[in-house]
């Protein structure tokens, strides 16, 4: 799985669970959801679950931070890194 | 030691504009030499707090060392220390200012721990008010949380004691964090000085004017017993409260801001135009900002994640979400007073939006198009700002009033 099928992917969930489209288009891999209102906190956690069921990672407690999660680029990160350590 | 009010008392300008122009004159000076002028003023302008003597200023300096030795372990970089120690760490030190924030935060407590060391008998008991004690705890706890994540950078005990001790936000906020702190010069410009004057004249207008102008409509002001008030007095009075309290509040953090821009330090926004939001999430993400970021960060965050480890609440993130909000606002009230009406105040707002939240994922269903056309509309952002500052408006009748009040203003209504 590369980081470009993470990402879409994730842009994916964005869309039809949160965001309409005109919105998503605007989000940049760096930008972060926080600041730029695209995530509550709700969302996070429904983030989460998603990354969990679709990718097959376990995302603990500690983890759910944003130096882990804020951005495109981050989650994508995180979710390879969590890959790499099941496999 | 002279004392005086801050921010209502021409003592307290005058000591301000002397701190800020010596700071502006040690501007070419080393930071150091600047920071020890701010820390030593800072101590003593608190010291000139009605009410807060040398030996209560000396014991949260101690609280200061006590949380700054957890925190400097816990980012010491020889990372000697296993989680388990790490937690043990910062469990201490957060339960300690805890125990301190208790102390001074509920009668009750205070009556029993001064009783039991024989300070005081039960019946000669005089209930010891420490102002901003809230505010450097929750400052402090932020520090020792964040040591833990080794979220903290540039730390030094200077900065530290400046961080906990700075005067201008020392009674009410904005609660800074620490890095934001720490990284500043303290050197201010001159476009420093010309916008800190600009928002204090917009403090004092709100604080000093707007909000003097509604004070006498407000509940519990407008000359009316409560079991005598209308209906449309209750309205008027709930109405004034609302603007009367963010006028005073907003007021009060422009002046604290303004200061401190004075002397060259940002601290962070407490409200954006909270009134005119369109759901009540919205709305308290830009009412005192600074605490609920806090509040989220350091109480919703940690209960979440908590409860995250049952299967349950794994596979429910919304129910999950809920119930750390509800928890949270209602841990809010308890923060804001002991009687039973701020807890019942908290799950109100707890509850509001955990059922907007409910409302906003099954907004996302719909799929009729008049309907979704309706859910972007202006009308429909309109009445949402309507429901929300309405919504806000009714809990403050719980927030104001007591219960046997509440019930005497129903009784009032309905007899």
């Amino acid at each position: 799985m590369t980081v470009d099928v993470i990402k879409l992917n994730i842009r994916e969930f964005l869309s039809k669970q949160l965001l309409p489209l005109t919105r998503i288009r605007d989000l940049g891999d760096g930008d972060s959801f926080l600041e730029k209102g695209i995530l509550d906190s709700t969302g996070v956690l429904e983030l989460v679950g998603y990354i969990e069921s679709e990718f097959g990672v376990r995302v603990e407690a500690d983890e759910i931070i944003p130096e882990n999660l804020d951005s495109l680029d981050r989650l994508s990160a995180f979710i390879l890194g969590k890959k790499k350590i099941v496999s | 030691m002279y004392k005086f009010n801050f921010y209502y008392s021409l003592p307290f300008w005058g000591a301000v504009l002397f701190i800020a122009v010596f700071n502006r004159l040690l501007r070419h000076r080393h930071m150091v030499l600047r920071k020890w002028f701010l820390l030593i003023a800072s101590f003593l302008m608190i010291l000139s707090l009605p009410n807060l003597s040398l030996i209560w200023a000396l014991s949260i300096l101690g609280l200061s060392l006590i949380t700054y030795l957890c925190g400097a372990t816990l980012g010491s970089k020889k990372g000697i220390y296993g989680r388990t120690a790490r937690k043990f760490i910062a469990g201490i030190g957060i339960g300690i200012v805890l125990l301190y924030l208790a102390f001074f935060k509920y009668h009750f407590l205070q009556k029993i721990i001064v009783s039991a060391l024989g300070f005081s008998r039960a019946s000669s008991f005089q209930f010891v008010f420490l102002v901003g004690v809230s505010y450097f705890s929750f400052k402090m706890i932020h520090f020792l949380v964040d040591s833990y994540r080794t979220r903290i950078e540039n730390l030094s005990l200077l900065q530290y004691l400046n961080f906990v001790f700075f005067f201008v936000p020392f009674i009410s906020g904005p609660i800074n964090r620490y890095n934001n702190f720490s990284l500043q010069e303290v050197s201010s410009s001159r476009a420093d000085w010309k916008a800190g004057l600009e928002r204090i004249v917009h403090g004092l207008f709100k604080k000093f004017v707007l909000a003097q102008i509604l004070f006498p409509y407000i509940l519990g002001n407008q000359g009316t017993q409560l079991d005598n008030l209308s209906l449309s007095g209750l309205i008027l009075g709930l109405y004034s409260y609302a603007f009367y309290f963010y006028f005073d509040f907003a007021g009060y953090s422009d002046l604290a801001i303004g200061t401190a821009r004075l002397m060259g330090i940002g601290l962070p926004e407490n409200f954006n135009n909270p009134f005119l939001k369109r759901n009540i999430r919205e709305l308290w993400t830009n009412w005192h900002m600074s605490l609920t970021n806090w509040l989220v960060d350091y109480i919703y965050w940690p209960i979440v994640r908590g409860l995250r480890n049952q299967e349950f609440f794994r596979r429910h993130p919304i129910a999950l979400s809920n119930i750390g909000m509800v928890i949270t606002f209602i841990i809010c009230g308890m923060w804001h007073g002991q009687a039973p009406h701020f807890i019942i105040w908290g799950a109100y707002h707890g509850v509001g939006i955990a059922i907007l939240t409910i409302y906003q994922r099954q907004k996302r269903k719909v799929k009729n198009a008049i309907l979704q056309s309706y859910f972007h509309s202006g009308i429909s952002h309109a009445l949402g700002i309507f429901l929300t500052f309405n919504f806000f408006v009714f809990g403050l009748s719980l927030f104001v009033l007591d219960l046997p009040q509440l019930l005497t203003v129903a009784y009032g209504l309905f007899r």
